[in-house]
């Protein structure tokens, strides 16, 4: 089998690197994203006092160590035995809202976005923030940076520090809300809002009314039928902080729903000689290959995923971003719920629409009478020994999984985060895009790096997860090899 | 008078990706009050964010080049940051993050230098690190503190 590598080298930007095989004909048999294996993480956490799990979970990631702590919180609520007061709740809530602005805006401007902004074709050096700035002008850089300044205020205010926050305790939050406090996070919510609805307008002008841009998106290149996952309220709308993890078949019928703590019921995971990473996939359906369709157990949990998984959204400005969104691929209404969206580049869009709920919801709860209670933490007095906290990271629906013994001492860790959801999905994408420009061993170089990097840049895979990035330079290497693993030929293109 | 922060890069349980973030404790320990010392954990716009405001920059982070373990590189922006490829991070280079910051009025460091210290594992859940990057903090902490106060004799 040939194998092609494309690598961004090092771990100076995550160092994630992308293996592309080919079979004897020189057609492309499978691809895959590789991440960095991190070894340890049991050890490290075995032996440990449970309690102490959401700062150090907070500190795996440098990106979302809020996604982290309340997973790793409302774990400890089960583990604990204990139901946190509804205003912790709706704390931990807030925090998560202000979090998910900051972080799909970040994404949408200064990585996914530019793809578009700039244009698929643009050189790398473009392809960035700064290639949007030229595009759109230079308020939008300035606005960025605003966001991300108020949001991670918001965080720190409610969770005690800017990053590896200490606010989130078994049965509750360590400080309540105080009444200067919210009126100021009121305002920033309503900020949060227009920047919402501006990043909407910014997504339609330029890349909707651009053709070739809308045609990309509309393309069968970034296009797979599979399985999706989210978490959904009681009323079946999309929620990021609480509710049952609901999966939906490529058609948008209900396969599965289901409670955080029963997640490996559900999902197994599919190992391969090849690579040291497990790709999960929906045991009902069964792993059938890298392929997609409605026999194959593939899913995934991304903005477009949660869209797809969920029959609405629970404020108004998104609720009614979301049926613009279905209607603009033609879908239909099937027994309450549209038919799901396959076309992965609308993940982008579709990522945009959360940040405007993120932002209503964030305003709806800081407006709401009770978020300054000073009700917020109810003690413990007992431990179950096992928990289960999940939450819908960015990235993808995020589990902890604790176990402890009469002590709380832990006994057995384990987390599913975000991007591991997506690596058949993922794969699938970078399959697709590399079939359509290697074809009989015959490598169509131009645009294959640009195609590929859109391929997986969509799922907004985390890479960096429990390593951080020294700034440097970043090349991807392709590396063409032979069924003996020599390389034949090499590609390389410097950052 | 000019304003200085000494900022650690780094992940606190990834074992030698800790470097920046024990080193910068240990400049910290060490300096009198107004110098600002800052553990940051991501790269790119947060990184850029943390600089905002001062008038010089001393970062120092973990590196992973392939040299030999402990090595120390030191570093100016331009021979990190000359990429603006944001290929698979989440918020892209610092290079980028810094011209953003630059364009957008935020007030950033004229001088900026890097001290890097080549990991020798950076994959394993762990605190502490390995004996021959410890080795290379206080070499590292030495050469900041005589870049903070040049004119005193440190010990």
């Amino acid at each position: 089998m040939k194998q092609i590598t494309i690598s961004p080298i090092t771990r100076l930007e995550g160092h994630g690197k992308i293996e592309i095989f080919l079979d004897a004909d020189g057609n492309v048999a499978n691809a895959y994203l590789q991440v960095p294996e991190l070894r340890g993480f049991e050890q490290f956490c075995v032996g440990r006092r449970a309690e102490d799990m959401p700062v150090i979970m907070s500190r795996i990631c440098g990106v979302c160590p809020e996604a982290h702590h309340l997973a790793a919180t409302k774990a400890l609520d089960q583990l604990f035995v204990v139901e946190p007061p509804p205003a912790a709740k709706k704390i931990r809530e807030l925090l998560y809202m202000a979090f998910y602005v900051t972080d799909h805006t970040t994404h949408f401007y200064a990585l996914g976005g530019p793809d578009f902004i700039v244009g698929p074709d643009a050189p790398p050096s473009e392809r960035n923030i700064l290639g949007v700035i030229r595009k759109v002008g230079l308020d939008i850089g300035k606005q960025v940076i605003a966001c991300r300044a108020r949001n991670h205020h918001v965080i720190q205010m409610l969770g005690g520090r800017g990053v590896h926050l200490p606010a989130g305790l078994p049965g509750g939050w360590s400080k309540s809300v105080s009444e200067e406090e919210r009126k100021e996070i009121e305002k920033i919510a309503i900020e949060n809002l227009e920047f919402a609805k501006f990043s909407l307008q910014v997504f339609g002008s330029v890349v909707l009314k651009n053709t070739a841009y809308a045609d990309l998106i509309q393309s069968d290149v970034f296009y797979h039928e599979t399985y999706y996952m989210g978490t959904v309220d009681e009323n079946n709308k999309s929620n990021f902080y609480d509710g049952k993890i609901r999966v939906v078949d490529p058609q948008g019928k209900e396969l599965l729903k289901f409670p955080a703590a029963e997640y490996f019921e559900h999902i197994a995971e599919r190992v391969e000689p090849w690579t040291y990473l497990k790709f999960p996939y929906l045991k009902k359906v069964g792993w059938k290959g890298f392929t997609d369709g409605i026999d194959s157990g593939v899913y995934c949990a991304t903005p477009l995923s949660r869209l797809n998984a969920s029959d609405g959204l629970a404020t108004p400005l998104a609720q009614a971003e979301f049926e613009r969104f279905y209607a603009a691929f033609g879908r239909k209404k099937v027994k309450g719920r549209y038919q799901p969206v396959h076309h992965r580049l609308a993940t982008h869009w579709a990522r945009l629409i959360e940040v405007l709920y993120a932002a209503e919801h964030m305003l709806e709860l800081v407006r709401d009478p009770e978020i300054t209670s000073q009700d917020v933490r109810k003690i413990p007095t007992s431990i179950a020994g096992v928990g289960v906290g999940s939450v819908e990271a960015p990235r993808g629906t995020l589990i902890h999984h604790y176990e402890a013994d009469a002590q709380g001492i832990l006994t057995k860790v384990n987390l599913i985060v975000g991007t591991i959801n997506n690596h058949a999905a993922m794969a699938l994408s970078i399959k697709r895009v590399a079939q359509k420009l290697i074809r009989a061993g015959q490598v169509i170089e131009e645009g294959l790096l640009n195609r590929v990097e859109m391929a997986f840049r969509l799922y907004d895979p985390c890479l960096s997860c429990a390593t951080h990035a020294l700034p440097g330079t970043m090349p991807l290497i392709v590396n063409l090899r032979n069924g003996d693993g020599e390389i034949v030929r090499s590609f390389r293109r410097d950052g | 008078m000019s304003t200085a922060i000494v900022i650690g890069v780094g992940n606190p349980v990834i074992a030698d990706d800790a470097l920046g973030l024990v080193a910068v404790r240990c400049v910290r320990d060490q300096c009198p009050s107004g110098v600002a010392v800052a553990e940051v954990y991501n790269g790119g716009l947060e990184l850029m964010e943390a600089m905002a405001g001062y008038d010089r920059a001393f970062l120092v982070d973990a590196i992973v080049t392939g040299g030999r373990p402990g090595t120390i590189y030191r570093l100016g922006i331009d021979e990190v940051a000359t990429t603006r490829n944001t290929s698979t991070t989440h918020n892209g280079s610092l290079s980028a993050a810094l011209e953003l910051g630059r364009l957008s009025g935020v007030k950033l460091p004229g001088e900026v230098r890097i001290w890097a210290v080549e990991a020798g594992d950076v994959t394993t859940f762990r605190e502490g690190l390995t004996p021959e990057v410890e080795a290379a903090v206080p070499v590292v902490v030495k050469e900041i503190m005589s870049e903070l106060f040049p004119n005193q004799r440190l010990s």
